[in-house]
């Protein structure tokens, strides 16, 4: 056992995409995503707790809950120790309470599959991907021993805690005065509500080389390809007529790690905003894909994704928001986030390509991710690859799935096998 | 799995009509499509009765009052007494009935809002002696601050816990040094009771505090 009193000392101050999270977190918008990794064989759950124990140890930063102080919220270490437990409830359902001290990340199973769910505060997709692995990584190798090779891989990413816990925000960033770039307001999808807060997932599984070679065909990279059409699908099925003028942005987490050096667990991206006005330009695909992929090379610049984060950076920095009591900064916090959500009209996010050191790979069947829905981003698409397999999930909160449907059947009639899931039954009542 | 003619895809969930169009699916093979997810248990979401009769009841007997008011007595708005009993009580109620809320939090909140009730009604009760400024006040947070004084000696808890709420309480005791220095106060000792009680209490955070209670201090209070 834990010395409690010594493991409370440890403590970290929330970074600065974390900072959000806390105050806007409820029911519906519960800022929780998903990772799930599908095996080929049915999930142990006694060898998935020892797994799980012995990456939490390599990853000790996961092993934090949050607290409040007078002006921020900050995370704590703690003693509480994480429990794989049978999967139950809706997918990416809320994890953080703010008068509960719980661990901010949970683990299930169902059948093959493994998830792991984490409140966004604490990590960001490549962060929560490398906590995965190393569960993986100790599953595998307690499960198939005799068939791994005598000596074992390594995993590529497993940083020293110090550098997990690092805040590379605070590390790259540069000051920048400018004004909020988040002014103009973007289509917002409209559509009928789901009951009970629960949730519509689609996910379109299909293969990799050919979704490689379709972009190729077109001179562009997969991210940009599913990007356009994400936009097209909206205008298509989902924009009303007098809504036109509108213009159909999406927003674009980029993973910062590629562009700065870091090895930090902690948040450590940005998001781009990428909108067409079909006002003004041409509705068809060929017309939105150039002007994506133009908006995109624009946009990856390290210069003009450090200018993205100095910005909010500074907005953090400012003597005006560091003394502003954490109970006032809840609800500016609110407001600056439905702003800043209006400016964009929905979320793809591409986490790019899984990969896993070569001998575990015949155990795997695919990855897969989930991104909760909010009621001002209604429509969510999260893209990784592993193998020949990509997975496209999509979530949302709505009964309608036309732009599904024109997503879909885009991608279909270029010839691609695409496989099809969702949840609920045949007797479910939102189908 | 099934197929999607219209969509031309195939579709590996127990399902009757596509998921996408709606259209009825053709079976592919015999092998039955698995689950993706476990059929959710969502519940009914919570519906509070009692809250919601003590909702209505305040509602009624706010909207009652301000019309007797406004109808017999206009010129004395003694509604807003009842309006301020009614918010003192949904915040004493939104504050201790919060899972996970802290007892510390508690003497805080109440001490805050019971302060504002004092004086809500020495101004209207029209006392004349100023007993809010001079009497209640002072002694109102030197209760709050003994309050936590004697919880954290009695339950044994870790000063470290305690700590933001102790320090921002003990602070709330120096309010009646700003009254005396407006010219509010005319009986000079409740006041100074507060006073020093409060500056005692923060001394003896500092003072005693041990390592640990001095990382704490600073994630409380990190900006």
């Amino acid at each position: 056992m834990k010395n409690s009193e010594k493991t409370r000392d440890i403590w970290y101050q929330l970074d600065n995409a974390a900072n959000l999270f806390p105050s806007i977190s409820g029911n519906s918008n519960t800022n929780v995503f998903r990772l799930t990794c599908a095996l080929r064989e049915p999930v142990d759950p006694g060898r998935l707790q020892a797994a799980l124990e012995a990456a939490i140890d390599s990853f000790p930063y996961f092993e934090v809950v949050m607290r409040r102080g007078l002006f921020w919220f900050y995370l704590e270490r703690t003693n509480l120790r994480p429990v794989a437990e049978p999967e139950s409830g809706r997918p990416c359902g809320r994890i953080f309470y703010k008068h509960i001290k719980e661990l901010l990340f949970r683990v299930t199973y169902f059948q093959n599959n493994i998830n792991l769910e984490v409140f966004h505060a604490i990590s960001d997709g490549t962060g929560a991907f490398d906590f995965l692995r190393a569960i993986l990584y100790s599953y595998l190798v307690s499960a198939h021993r005799d068939s791994l090779p005598e000596e074992l891989p390594i995993l590529d990413r497993e940083p020293p805690p110090v550098q997990q816990a690092e805040d590379s925000f605070n590390r790259y960033y540069t000051p920048d005065k400018t004004k909020s770039p988040f002014k103009q307001r973007a289509f917002t999808i409209g559509g009928t509500l789901l009951p009970n807060e629960s949730i519509r997932i689609i996910t379109a599984t299909l293969p990799t080389s050919q979704m490689l070679a379709l972009a190729k065909s077109k001179g562009v990279t997969i991210t940009a390809y599913l990007t356009s059409l994400m936009i097209l699908s909206v205008y298509q099925e989902l924009m009303p007529k007098r809504a036109i003028e509108r213009t159909v942005s999406v927003t674009v987490p980029v993973d910062l790690r590629g562009h700065f050096t870091s090895e930090t667990s902690r948040n450590f991206f940005s998001v781009m905003d990428i909108g067409y006005n079909f006002s003004k330009g041409g509705d068809s695909f060929e017309e939105v894909l150039a002007h994506v992929t133009r908006k995109l090379q624009e946009k990856t610049n390290p210069q003009v994704l450090a200018r993205a984060f100095g910005y909010t950076m500074s907005v953090q920095k400012n003597p005006f928001s560091r003394f502003t009591p954490l109970v006032l900064k809840n609800h500016i916090l609110k407001a600056a986030y439905v702003k800043r959500e209006r400016a964009t009209t929905c979320a793809p996010s591409n986490l790019g390509r899984i990969t896993m050191p070569e001998p575990f790979v015949p155990y795997i069947d695919h990855f897969s991710c989930l991104l909760n829905p909010t009621h001002l981003h209604r429509w969510k698409a999260c893209i990784c690859s592993f193998e020949d397999a990509l997975v496209i999930s999509f979530t949302s909160c709505i009964a309608e799935t036309r732009a599904h449907k024109a997503f879909i059947r885009h991608l279909s009639a270029q010839g691609l096998d695409i496989c099809v899931t969702c949840n609920g039954g045949a007797d479910d009542e939102i189908l | 799995m099934k197929y999607c003619k219209k969509c031309n895809v195939s579709v590996n969930s127990p399902v009757l009509r596509c998921p996408l169009c709606y259209a009825t699916l053709i079976p592919r093979g015999n092998s039955p499509e698995p689950l993706a997810y476990p059929v959710s248990s969502q519940g009914a979401l919570r519906y509070n009765m009692v809250l919601r009769i003590l909702l209505f009841l305040s509602l009624s007997v706010n909207t009652i009052c301000i019309t007797i008011n406004l109808l017999t007595a206009p010129g004395r708005l003694w509604f807003l007494i009842v309006l301020a009993s009614s918010v003192y009580m949904w915040i004493t109620i939104g504050t201790s009935l919060r899972k996970g809320r802290k007892l510390g939090f508690s003497v805080l909140s109440q001490g805050i809002c019971l302060s504002g009730m004092v004086m809500l009604l020495d101004y209207f009760l029209e006392t004349h002696n100023n007993w809010a400024f001079n009497y209640a006040l002072p002694l109102l947070f030197l209760c709050a601050t003994l309050c936590i004084s004697i919880i954290v000696i009695v339950k044994h808890i870790a000063i470290r816990d305690f700590i933001l709420y102790f320090v921002l309480t003990a602070l709330l005791g120096f309010i009646p040094l700003i009254l005396i220095a407006l010219g509010l106060v005319t009986v000079l000792w409740p006041s100074l009771v507060s006073i020093i009680y409060s500056g005692l209490a923060l001394a003896s955070i500092f003072i005693f505090a041990d390592h640990a209670t001095k990382i704490e201090l600073k994630k409380r209070f990190h900006i």
